[in-house]
C-alpha cells in the first residue's frame, strides 16, 4: 500500500476541455465561472446605469420606457446578477474548500449544476430585455399592481415573466450552492478545524447561506402567486372590481427577503475585509468571538426589520413602530464588527497594498452607510427620506462599497493563490484612489438631493421647479459616475491581463497570511492538497507572535498522507 | 477520476472535523428546511387571507371531501410504503427495498392521476383560478402541492435506478424524507380546502 | 466513489431506530377519519380547531416517527424546527397589515 501512497501524489487525469472547463466539478473553476459571470454583467448593470445617469444629466437621452427599464434592470442585476454570484458563488466556491482543508464541496456535482443554472438564469434575464412588449420596468423590486396586471399597465407582459423566471432560476441556483456550503463546512472541516477555528470569511459566507436560505422562500411563494396573477388571471395581488387582492402581501413578502438579502452580500463581503485587514495589520482580529456572535444576532435580527421599508406604504402604524425599534436596535451588532474591525488595524503595521487601500475604503465608506441607515431606520425622518435620494446614496455606500471594494480587495488578496501571478501595485494603488475618489463624487451628493425632497427613479428633475436648480448636481454625479466605471473597465482590462501575463508569484504565500488556503500550491491543482492533507493545529489569525523575521504562525500545516494516518500524526 | 479518489479516501482514514450527522442527510435537511418556508409562505397567505374573507367557507363547499379523502390516504400509504423501503435499505435487503420504493411511486401517480380527475370535474363547473379568493388560492397551493407529489414520486423512480449502480443508504431515507415531507403539507392542505 | 464517501463508514455505524411504522400507519387512518368525521358533523366554527389539532398531531408522528426526528440529533433538528419558526413569524407578522380588510 504504501508504494501506491508513494505514488499518489498530484492527481493527473484526461479531461477533454468540455470537462475540465465548462463542465468541471472542481469548486475553483465553479467559482471562477461564477465570478467571470458575475463580472459580465456588472458590465451590463453599469453600463445601464451610466445610461440612465445620462439622461438625467440630459434629460430627453432615453425615452421614460427606456428609463424606467435601464433603473428596474440596473438594480435587479446588480444585487441577483453581480453582487451574489461573485460574493458567494464566486468567493465561496472558490475560498471555502481551500480555508476549510477540505478537497472540494460536498456535492461537487450539484455545484456545477447550480452555476448552470446560474448561467441559463443570465441567459433569460438578458432575453427579457429584448422581447416583444418590452422589457419589465416596474422596478427591481416587482411592485403590484403594476406587475400583476396584464393589459392595464405597461409594466406586466411576457417581459416581466421572462424577469420573474430568471430571477427563479437564479434563487434556485444559489439555494442550491447554499445547501453546499453548509454541508460542507459543517461535515468536511480538517483535523483540528474547530467552529471557532474558522476563519471569518467562511462563517460569513454560512451566516449568509443560512439567511438566504431561510429568507428567499416565502419571496418565492409570493413570486408564484405573482405569475399566477399574471398568467392565470388570479387577484392574489390585483385589485379590481369585485376581486380584492393585497399589493402590500406582495411588499411584505419580498421585504421579508429584501431585507436578510443585503446581509447576505454584506456578510461575505465583511468577511474579505477581515481576511484582508488582519493579514496587512499583521494582527489577529481584535476579539474573534464578538464578531461571530455579533454576526448571529445581527443575522436573526435581519429577520425581524423587513417592514422598515414599508413605512409609507400604508401599514399598520403599531408595526410600524416595532419595525422601527428593530431597525435601531441591529445597528448594534453591525456597530460592534465595525468597531472590532478598526481595532484591529489600530496599531498594525499596515502595509498598504491595494487589497490594503481598497479595503480601508470601504470600512470607511460603510461607516458613512450604516450611519445614514439611522434616519432611514427611525419611522418618523423615514417619512420625509423614503424614495428620495437620501435612500439611494444610503444603500450605494453601504452595498456598493462593500460588495464591489471588498471584491476588489479580495481579487488583489487572492489573485497569486487563484493565478500564481500578481497584479501590478502601483496599478493597484492609483486604482484605488480613482475608485475612491469617483464613487464619492457620484454617491455623496445623494444625501445632500435626499435633504432637499428629490425623489429617486424621476425621469428628470427638469420637470419640477423645486427640483431644477439641483440639474448640476445631477451632471456631476453623471460625471463621476462615468469616470468610475471607465476606472474599473481599465482594472478589468489589467485583471485578464494579469492572469496571462502578470509578473509570477510561485511562492504559495506571498503576503504571509495564517489560513489554510495559503499552504496549498498557486494555483491550487485538483483536489487541492495532493498527498497531503492540512491539520489545524490554531486560530486562524495568529500574527504578530514572537520571531524577528516570522512575525505569524499559520493556522495549519500539510501533513504527509501515510497509511493509516492517526490522530498524533505530526 | 474516481480511482485516484479512491486511494485518497484510502490514504484519509482519519476523519474530517464533523457534526455528527452524515453529510448526504443533512444537506438534504439543509434543502427541506427551504422547502418547508417555501410552501409555508404560500400557504401562510392563504391563511391571512381567509382570515379576511367571509366567503371562504361557502366556496370550500364545492369541493369534493370523497376524493380528497381517498387521496390522503393514497398518501398515506405512500408514507407507509417509503419509510418501510427505509427500514429494509438499513438491513441491505434491497429486493423489499425496491419493491417498497415501487408502491410509493404508484401511490404519488395515483394522487396526481386522482388529482387530475378532481380538476377537470371543477373546471367543467366552471371554479377556475380566477373564480375568486378561496379559488386562486385552492388551484394555487393543491397545484403547487401536486407538482410536488410529482417531484417526490420521479425521486422515489431516480432513487430506484440509481439503486442499481450503488447502494446507498441514504438515498432511500432522503427519498423518503421528501415525500412525508409533501405528505405532512398535505395534511394541513386537507383540512384548509375541503374539511373547514 | 465521491470526495465525502468516507462517511460511508460512519453511516453504516449510524444507529438506526424503527418503530413500528405499520401500528402508526393505522393511527394515522383512524385520525384522518375521524378528522373528516369531526368536519362533517360539529358546528362550523369550531370545527377548525378540532380538525387543525388533529392535522398537527398526524403531523407529529410522520415528523417524529416516520421522518426520524424523535432520534436526530440538534443539527437536524434545527433545519426542521427554525423553517417552522419563520413561517409563524410571517403569519403573525403580517396579520395586523392583512387581515383587517374584508376582502369581498
Amino acid at each position: 500500500m504504501s508504494e501506491a501512497v508513494a505514488s499518489a501524489g498530484v492527481i493527473h487525469h484526461e479531461e477533454t476541455f468540455l470537462r475540465k472547463y465548462l463542465f468541471s466539478t472542481d469548486h475553483k473553476t465553479i467559482g471562477k465561472q461564477y465570478l467571470i459571470t458575475g463580472i459580465a454583467m456588472a458590465i451590463l448593470g453599469g453600463t445601464l446605469a451610466i445610461l440612465f445617469r445620462i439622461n438625467l444629466a440630459h434629460p430627453g437621452f432615453l425615452t421614460n420606457e427606456q428609463y424606467n427599464t435601464f433603473v428596474t434592470y440596473h438594480g435587479a442585476i446588480m444585487f441577483f446578477w453581480v453582487a451574489m454570484p461573485i460574493l458567494l458563488g464566486g468567493f465561496g466556491n472558490i475560498l471555502i474548500p481551500l480555508m476549510i482543508g477540505a478537497r472540494d464541496m460536498a456535492f461537487p456535482t450539484l455545484n456545477m449544476f447550480s452555476y448552470w443554472v446560474f448561467f441559463v438564469s443570465s441567459v433569460i434575464l438578458i432575453i427579457s430585455f429584448f422581447v416583444p412588449g418590452g422589457a419589465f420596468s416596474g422596478g427591481w423590486t416587482v411592485y403590484p399592481p403594476l406587475s400583476a396586471d396584464p393589459g392595464r399597465y405597461l409594466g406586466a407582459n411576457l417581459g416581466t415573466v421572462l424577469f420573474l423566471l430568471a430571477l427563479a432560476l437564479e434563487f434556485a441556483s444559489m439555494l442550491m450552492g447554499g445547501v453546499n456550503f453548509i454541508t460542507t463546512v459543517l461535515t468536511m472541516r480538517a483535523k483540528g478545524l474547530t467552529l471557532m477555528r474558522l476563519p471569518i470569511f467562511v462563517w460569513m459566507e454560512i451566516v449568509a447561506s443560512l439567511l438566504f436560505l431561510f429568507s428567499v422562500a416565502p419571496l418565492i411563494a409570493g413570486a408564484i402567486m405573482l405569475l399566477l396573477d399574471i398568467i392565470l388571471g388570479t387577484h392574489f395581488f390585483r385589485v379590481e372590481a369585485g376581486k380584492v387582492g393585497d399589493p402590500v402581501l406582495w411588499q411584505h413578502l419580498f421585504w421579508f427577503f429584501g431585507h436578510p438579502e443585503v446581509y447576505v452580500i454584506l456578510f461575505p463581503a465583511l468577511g474579505i475585509l477581515f481576511e484582508v485587514i488582519t493579514t496587512y495589520s499583521r494582527r489577529p482580529v481584535f476579539s474573534y468571538k464578538l464578531v461571530v456572535y455579533a454576526t448571529i444576532a445581527a443575522g436573526i435580527l435581519s429577520f425581524l426589520v423587513w417592514a422598515h421599508h414599508q413605512f409609507v406604504a400604508g401599514i399598520n402604524p403599531l408595526s410600524a413602530i416595532a419595525f422601527s425599534i428593530t431597525t435601531i436596535l441591529i445597528s448594534i451588532p453591525f456597530s460592534m464588527t465595525l468597531v472590532v474591525m478598526g481595532l484591529t488595524f489600530a496599531g498594525g503595521s499596515i502595509r498598504f497594498t491595494p487589497a490594503m487601500l481598497f479595503a480601508i475604503f470601504a470600512f470607511l465608506m460603510f461607516i458613512i452607510g450604516g450611519l445614514s441607515g439611522l434616519p432611514l431606520g427611525a419611522v418618523g425622518s423615514d417619512i420625509y427620506f423614503h424614495d428620495t435620494y437620501f435612500v439611494v446614496a444610503h444603500f450605494h455606500y453601504t452595498v456598493f462599497t462593500i460588495a464591489v471594494l471588498s471584491t476588489i480587495a479580495g481579487i488583489y488578496h487572492w489573485f497569486p493563490k487563484m493565478f500564481g501571478r500578481k497584479i501590478n501595485e502601483t496599478f493597484g494603488k492609483i486604482h484605488a484612489w480613482l475608485t475612491f475618489i469617483f464613487y464619492n463624487g457620484f454617491a455623496f451628493p445623494g444625501f445632500f438631493l435626499g435633504l432637499a425632497g428629490h425623489p429617486r427613479r424621476y425621469y428628470s428633475a427638469l420637470e419640477f421647479g423645486y427640483l431644477q436648480k439641483y440639474q448640476w448636481v445631477h451632471e456631476l454625479m453623471t460625471v463621476s459616475a462615468v469616470l468610475l466605471l471607465t476606472t474599473q473597465v481599465v482594472f478589468l482590462f489589467v485583471f485578464f491581463y494579469s492572469i496571462f501575463a502578470g509578473a509570477e508569484e510561485k511562492s504559495p504565500n506571498p503576503w504571509k497570511s495564517t489560513t489554510l488556503e495559503w499552504l496549498a500550491p498557486s494555483p491550487p491543482p485538483h483536489l487541492n492538497w495532493g498527498s497531503f492533507a492540512p491539520v489545524v493545529e490554531r486560530g486562524p489569525y495568529e500574527y504578530a507572535k514572537n520571531g524577528k523575521d516570522i512575525d505569524y504562525l499559520p493556522q495549519g500545516k500539510l501533513v504527509k498522507l501515510k497509511q493509516p494516518v492517526s490522530g498524533h500524526e505530526h | 477520476m474516481s480511482e485516484q479518489l479512491r486511494v485518497l479516501d484510502e490514504l484519509e482514514k482519519e476523519e474530517y472535523e464533523s457534526v455528527p450527522v452524515p453529510f448526504q442527510k443533512l444537506g438534504f435537511w439543509v434543502f427541506l428546511g427551504g422547502e418547508i418556508i417555501i410552501l409555508g409562505g404560500i400557504v401562510a397567505s392563504a391563511i391571512l387571507f381567509r382570515l379576511s374573507y367571509p366567503g371562504w367557507f361557502k366556496s370550500s363547499e364545492h369541493t369534493n371531501v370523497v376524493i380528497a379523502s381517498i387521496n390522503t390516504m393514497v398518501l398515506l400509504t405512500g408514507s407507509l410504503t417509503a419509510v418501510l423501503a427505509h427500514k429494509f435499505a438499513t438491513i441491505r435487503q434491497w429486493g423489499k427495498v425496491q419493491l417498497f420504493l415501487g408502491l410509493t411511486a404508484l401511490c404519488g401517480f395515483t394522487f396526481i392521476g386522482i388529482k387530475f380527475i378532481e380538476y377537470s370535474r371543477e373546471i367543467h363547473h366552471g371554479f377556475l383560478p380566477s373564480s375568486g379568493i378561496f379559488w386562486m388560492f385552492y388551484y394555487g397551493i393543491t397545484g403547487l402541492h401536486g407538482l410536488h407529489v410529482l417531484a417526490g414520486s420521479l425521486i422515489i423512480l431516480g432513487v430506484m435506478l440509481f439503486l442499481r449502480k450503488k447502494k446507498l443508504v441514504e438515498a432511500v431515507e432522503n427519498a423518503g424524507l421528501y415525500w412525508h415531507f409533501v405528505d405532512i403539507v398535505w395534511l394541513y392542505i386537507f383540512p384548509l380546502f375541503y374539511l373547514t | 466513489m465521491k470526495v465525502g464517501e468516507r462517511h460511508e463508514i460512519e453511516v453504516r455505524n449510524h444507529e438506526h431506530h424503527h418503530p413500528p411504522y405499520v401500528t402508526i400507519y393505522f393511527i394515522l387512518v383512524f385520525l384522518t377519519f375521524a378528522s373528516i368525521l369531526i368536519s362533517q358533523i360539529v358546528h362550523r366554527q369550531k370545527a377548525p380547531a378540532y380538525v387543525f389539532t388533529i392535522s398537527t398531531v398526524k403531523a407529529l408522528l410522520i415528523a417524529l416517527f416516520y421522518m426520524h426526528l424523535k432520534y436526530e440529533g440538534r443539527w437536524v433538528l434545527a433545519f426542521a424546527i427554525i423553517p417552522l419558526i419563520i413561517f409563524a413569524l410571517v403569519l403573525f407578522a403580517l396579520m395586523p397589515d392583512v387581515v383587517p380588510y374584508q376582502k369581498m
